[in-house]
């Protein structure tokens, strides 16, 4: 019995071993988000609702995904408030809004409802990988909304306030 | 005559078995998952800005004595947002028809007048302007770093207003009846 019971526990180790062995890991490659800038121009507060002057293209790729595994991305922005402003302009004033989320290779892509941007960072989109050895494409694009308020004091020109942004992808 | 197989000795199933189970722990879940982050930059460029409103039209009525002044007066509501490096903004004002129908006052001769008073953000004409159809006289001086609403670094009031006193002197030469003129209020900032 006892060495009934030690074959059966060599067998479910080697076993187990070889089953997670035999699966390379997925690998992220050349993530790009683009353009490196996005710009609110704010001239009338009693139309608050700004969006930015070009939507955000989030891209990368995978080599060695499974359709079993699930892959992210995720936005966060650097500080609370915007940096260089004559006074508090909070990074919630600003909304992302996921426009479109392609992927290939019999991957899936879904969009997060739009969220306010926060240093929390705030999934976008996510899905299943796409397989296969060779390269899996993905794009993620994203639109950025600003709400204006009189309670803003105005920016010199060329002088604007500024926030960054990290997106964050992640491939299981 | 039966035979039979025997198994490994226990010292040696033990090993077997640690390996083993070592093995699949180093080919287990670490490096499964791959991250990635990348940086963008978000700019946020606020112009300066007002707004301004009035009433559509005052009535100027009479105070009482003969001949006395007739007097009205009109609250400007305005919001207005200036940067920290401008010379801020103003309001002025300026007669843009004179008054009909003639026989009656004229704002050429000077005998439409106003002051300020009231401001809630910003600094209001001081004494006695008179009105001009030939150029903009100024309502309100505002600063720099001027924006409306929130309070804090922002006037508390939203709309900010400014109360316009008119006077318009009733001379015994001018005919009875009803005269009109218009005037409009210009707000700019920087």
């Amino acid at each position: 019995m006892k060495e009934r019971l030690t074959g059966f526990i060599l067998l479910m180790a080697i076993w187990l071993g070889l089953s997670i062995e035999g699966r390379a890991a997925t690998r992220i490659h050349s993530p790009a988000a683009t353009p490196l800038t996005i710009t609110f121009s704010a001239n009338d507060p009693d139309n608050p609702t700004v969006a930015g002057n070009s939507a955000a293209t989030i891209t990368f790729t995978t080599t060695s995904g499974s359709n079993t595994n699930a892959w992210q991305v995720q936005v966060q922005a650097t500080s609370a408030n915007f940096a260089s402003c004559p006074n508090a302009l909070p990074v919630s004033k600003v909304t992302v809004t996921c426009v479109s989320a392609t992927v290939g290779n019999g991957g899936t892509a879904a969009c997060s409802a739009p969220s306010a941007l926060s240093t929390t960072l705030r999934t976008v989109a996510s899905g299943l990988e796409g397989s296969g050895g060779g390269n899996t494409s993905y794009s993620v694009t994203l639109s950025f909304t600003f709400t204006d308020s009189w309670g803003y004091i105005a920016t010199p020109s060329g002088a604007p306030c500024t926030i960054g942004l990290n997106y964050v992808i992640t491939a299981n | 005559m039966k035979s039979s197989q025997s198994l490994p000795k226990p010292h040696l199933r033990a090993g077997l078995i640690a390996v083993a189970a070592f093995g699949g722990i180093l080919a287990g879940p670490l490096g499964h998952s791959d991250t990635a982050t990348v940086t963008q930059t978000l700019n946020a460029q606020l112009a300066a800005t007002g707004k301004v409103s009035v009433p559509v039209s005052i009535s100027l009525t009479a105070t009482g004595a003969a001949f006395s002044p007739y007097t009205g007066s009109l609250t400007v509501n305005y919001r207005v947002r200036s940067t920290t490096t401008g010379i801020g903004g103003s309001i002025t004002v300026q007669s843009t028809a004179e008054f009909a129908p003639s026989g009656g006052p004229t704002v050429a001769s000077g005998v439409l007048a106003y002051t300020c008073s009231g401001a809630t953000l910003g600094t209001g004409c001081s004494g006695t302007a008179a009105m001009s159809l030939v150029s903009a006289t100024n309502v309100l001086t505002i600063p720099a770093s001027a924006c409306t609403g929130g309070g804090g670094s922002c006037s508390s009031a939203n709309p900010n207003t400014v109360t316009t006193n008119f006077s318009l002197v009733d001379d015994p030469t001018y005919k009875t009846g009803s005269y009109s003129a218009s005037i409009t209020f210009t707000i700019s900032s920087t």
